[in-house]
Parts: structure tokens; sequence; C-alpha cells
């Protein structure tokens, strides 16, 4: 079943350039994935995720790149929901559940008005690797490399504000301003993920790779590797699954990669019964 | 300008919670000072006002004669309880190693000078074979223990303690005093805590705060006083904390 998938990506283009998405998309995700897990943010990250369907929508229904109009929205809702994180108090959560549900009605409204309602939806929502082109591969290219740059520069500023946010206020660090830069690097991951499996399932994506790595491992760098690995493996499986069995992409790799950290988790358990 | 700290008429509330009413003291190059009082009575309130985390209302705060948090690089800080993520993937010598960050820190790596201080400042909490343990793994006494190696690993002037030794056993809470001691050679000290009994031999400075504050050179504090001061305040029927 599996070699089957194998000749049929030495043959095809179109399964070439799905395979290099995913590695783009798993090489932001380690990255992003263990700061979205560390933080526990995953909130945050999915009102992010799903209110970029507002910019695509914008961007389809008045011709723009729904790309630019996917990151361009991101970083936007990047830097509000880190000013609310800092001054909104109390009142985080439905803030965001506000800008979460608004964004996306925005981008169905938009969508609804545009020609080809049914398929763009279900593209952006649940992502359509088999369709990436060689353009897409380059604008996920520059996006990885950003979110690889942002994270190399930051490093030691993010892990410090992630781990004590007040000592690094102490330390005269800005952590607000920190803290922003690193939802816009989380931000800029969601775009590339809603290519390989849709906006919907970013959180998920985003949470079992690091979620797992973190079972093997208590350093962040590894973390960031294990996941990418990861997501990678998952990814793999999963196209190969819903190439076989003709199943909806972005589903296939989700599951598998829900179905990895629920086995992790048991054997872990089971280990530490064992010792 | 041998003053480091100096407090005068200055309040704090929060909300309509008035925490601190007219406080003024100052604290001198060297000094070695205690800040004990009821739970509640303001202690941690006054070292973040000193750190810039909050701001003052009324009166005069100078902190190395400038406004607070412009020198807190020169301050080490060991906050009272660790908040910390008991989960969260970090190695108790990168915690020591945060210590020595700032807002330049850029690039994923620190350099071999800092690994060297960050060697010595573990070899002096005793926590060498530590140094690769995960933080949240540590028993209270470690993670306090670690709190204060990364206080004191960038060698500050001013070192802030709230409360350091509240789970450490008391052989090795003697140690820490002796080794603050030792500090104190280069380093002002500022501790708030509530064991009088080793304290009192160690400081030059006893401040006691419930909402108001009275400063008293520590020679002429008996242990008895202090004893009864405390016992009374312990009550909590006095608002009032005199000597
Ligand atoms: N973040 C906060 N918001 C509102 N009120 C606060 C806050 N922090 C402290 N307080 C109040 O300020 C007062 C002083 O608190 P503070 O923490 O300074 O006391 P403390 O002397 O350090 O007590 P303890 O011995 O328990 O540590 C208390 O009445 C407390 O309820
Ligand atoms: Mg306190």
């Amino acid at each position: 079943m599996m070699m089957e998938f194998f000749n049929a990506v030495l043959t095809f283009n179109f399964l070439q350039n799905a395979l290099a998405a995913a590695f783009l998309a798993s090489f932001s995700c380690g990255i992003s994935g263990t700061f979205v897990h560390i933080n526990r943010i995953t909130f945050i990250t999915g009102g992010i995720a799903h209110a970029v369907l507002g910019g695509v929508g914008a961007a389809v229904f008045f011709g723009f790149s729904p790309m630019a109009g996917a990151i361009a929205v991101s970083i936007v809702f990047a830097v509000i929901l880190g000013l609310i994180r800092f001054n909104g108090g109390q009142h985080e959560d439905t803030v965001i559940s506000a800008l979460w549900g608004c964004g996306m009605s925005a981008g169905i409204i938009f969508i609804y008005f545009s020609p080809g309602y049914a398929v763009n939806l279900s593209n952006y929502l649940f992502g359509n690797i088999l369709l990436v082109s060689k353009g897409d591969l380059i604008s996920l290219s520059i996006l990885a490399a950003v979110v690889f740059l942002i994270m190399a520069v930051f490093y030691r500023q993010f892990a410090a504000v992630s781990f004590d946010e007040e000592y690094a206020r102490i330390r005269g660090l800005k952590s607000s301003i920190i803290y922003i830069v690193m939802l816009i690097m989380i931000a800029l991951t969601i775009v590339v993920l809603m290519k390989v499996v849709g906006l919907i399932l970013v959180i998920a994506f985003l949470s079992f790779p690091s979620a797992t790595a973190s079972i093997f491992s208590s350093k962040i760098p590894k973390i960031m590797l294990l996941s990418f690995v990861f997501s990678f493996v998952f990814s793999l499986t999963g196209l190969g699954v819903s190439y076989s069995y003709n199943l909806p992409t972005g589903a296939a790799i989700t599951l598998v990669a829900g179905f990895v950290y629920i086995i992790s988790i048991m054997i872990r358990r089971y280990y530490e019964k064992l010792f | 300008m041998n003053e480091v700290i100096s407090f005068q008429g200055v309040n704090f509330s929060y909300g309509k919670n008035k925490v601190l009413e007219d406080i003024t003291f100052s604290i001198e190059k060297g000094d070695f000072a205690a800040i004990i009082g009821p739970n509640g009575g303001g202690k941690t309130t006054i070292l973040k006002l000193i750190l810039g985390l909050i701001h003052k209302e009324h009166g005069t705060l100078k902190v190395f004669g400038q406004d607070p948090a412009k020198n807190n690089l020169k301050i080490g800080y060991v906050p009272q309880f660790s908040v910390h993520d008991s989960s969260f993937p970090i190695e108790v010598e990168q915690v020591v190693m945060s210590g020595l960050l700032n807002s330049f820190s850029f690039g994923p790596f620190y350099n071999k000078e800092i690994k060297e201080k960050v060697k010595d400042a573990l070899a002096k909490l005793g926590l060498s074979d530590r140094a690769k343990d995960r933080f949240g793994s540590l028993s209270g006494g470690l993670k306090q223990r670690t709190l204060i190696a990364r206080a004191i690993v960038s060698q500050p002037q001013l070192l802030l303690l709230d409360e350091p030794v509240s789970s450490v056993d008391s052989s090795v809470e003697k140690d820490v005093f002796e080794m603050l001691n030792e500090f104190n050679k280069t380093m002002t000290i500022v501790i708030v805590s509530h064991d009088i009994g080793f304290i009192s031999g160690f400081v030059n400075k006893l401040a006691c705060v419930n909402r108001t504050l009275v400063m008293n050179d520590a020679k002429n504090v008996t242990f008895n006083d202090i004893d009864a001061l405390y016992k009374g305040n312990k009550v909590g029927i006095n608002h009032k904390c005199g000597i």
C-alpha cells in the first residue's frame, strides 16, 4: 500500500509538491508549535487561525492573493491579541472568542459572494495539499525561513518570557513586544499550515507534535527538533493513507497525529508504572 | 552616593485597598536589612515598588538615585513564590542563565563567559550536580536555591530576597544566611523573612511593616523585643507595628 504511494510520488509532480509543502509546514510547526505548547496558548492560536479566514475571504472577494490576505490579517490579529493579553485583564477569553467568530464569519460571507464558493471555502478550511503549486512552494519557503529567523534571533528572549514573564521584565526585556513577536511567528506558521491541513485543523496540527515531543524530552531545542520530525512523519503517513484510501488529506494527517499522541501518552503511563 | 534605596512618604494601594501608607526609610550601601511583618503587611509590595513592577502613588522613591526600574540590571531578585509551570521544559542551569539576560540578548546561544558565571553560581549554592535537572522536578527548597543562584549570578550591587528560605530545611537555612553574609561584603542586601531567630544575628537594619513602617537599627533591638513584636503581630489585633 505505502509502496504504491512512494511510486506515485516518484511519478507525480503534484505529490512531490505536496511532500515539499508538508516538509515546510512541519519545519515551521516544530518551531511555533513548541512555543504554543510551553505557553499553553492553543486558544489564542485557534483564534488567530480562524480569524485568518476573514483576510482570505476579503482577498478572494477583492481579487488579491489569498495568501497575502492571510498574512496581513494573521499579523494584525497577532498584534491585537498580544495587546489584549497585556492590557485586557479578565476579559481576554471573551475578546478572543469574539475575534475568532467575527473573523471567520466575515470570511465566510466574503467567500459566499465570490465565484466557486463551496470549493474555495473547503480548501481554506480543510486545506488541499494536493493543489500546492510551485509558486505556493516559494511563498511557503519564504514564510518558513522567516519563522526560523525570528526564532533564532529571539530564542532566549522567547524562552525567558515564556518561563517567567515578570523576571524577564525585571531584566529589562520588553515582555509585551517579545510576546507579540512570538505571536507573529505563530501567525506566519498558521498561514503555512493553512495550505496543508486547513485553518480548522491548524490548532490540532500545532499542538499534537509538540505535545508528543515533550513527552520524550524536557529541553526546548530538542522538543522543536522532535516535533519537526514527528509532524513530517505524521504528514507523510497521512498523505499516504489519504492517497491510498481517497480520504481528505488534512483530516487524515491530523488523525494520524492525534492517534500517535494518544498512544505516546499511554506508553508513557505504562512505563511510569513500570519503574 | 551611599544611598541605595530611599523611600520618602510613599503611598501605595491596590484599588481601594491602602496597602502602604507614608513609608519612609533608606538603605545605604553595604546594609544587610531585614523587612518583617505580618501576612498582608505589604512586604512584597515594597520589593515590587523598588523593582518598578508597580508604581507609587505619592512621595519620592529613588533606587540608586534614580526612578525605580532604571537600574534593575544592578539588582538581583528572589521572588517569594515560585509560580512556574512545573512541566515547563527548562533545566536548572538555564534558569540560572536567565539571570544574565538583557534586552540585547539576541541569538540562540549563551557565550562561554556566561557559562562560567553560571557554573560558579551553581557551585556556590551546592547545585552543581543538579545543573541538568528539570527545574519543575526539584523540591521546593532546591527551587528556592536555584532562584537565589539566578539572582546572584549577575553579581548585583543590590540583592532583594522575599522569604528565600521558607522551604529549605533549617541546616540549609543557616548555610544560606552565612552565604548571604559573605555576599554582603560586595552587595547591599534587603531580605524579607519570617525567621527572626536567624536574621537577628546577621542584619544591621530591621524594618517592620504593617501598612506603615518602622525602621530600626538592629543593634538596639534585642531578641526579646523582636519576639514579642512578632507574636503581637501574629495575633493581628494591632494594626500599628511599633517597636
Ligand atoms: N496583585 C494584587 N492585587 C490586589 N491586591 C493585592 C495584590 N497583591 C497584594 N495585594 C494586597 O496587598 C496587601 C499587601 O500584600 P503583600 O503581598 O505586600 O503582603 P506581604 O507582607 O508580602 O504578605 P506575606 O507575608 O503573606 O507574603 C495585601 O492586603 C494583599 O491582599
Ligand atoms: Mg509577601
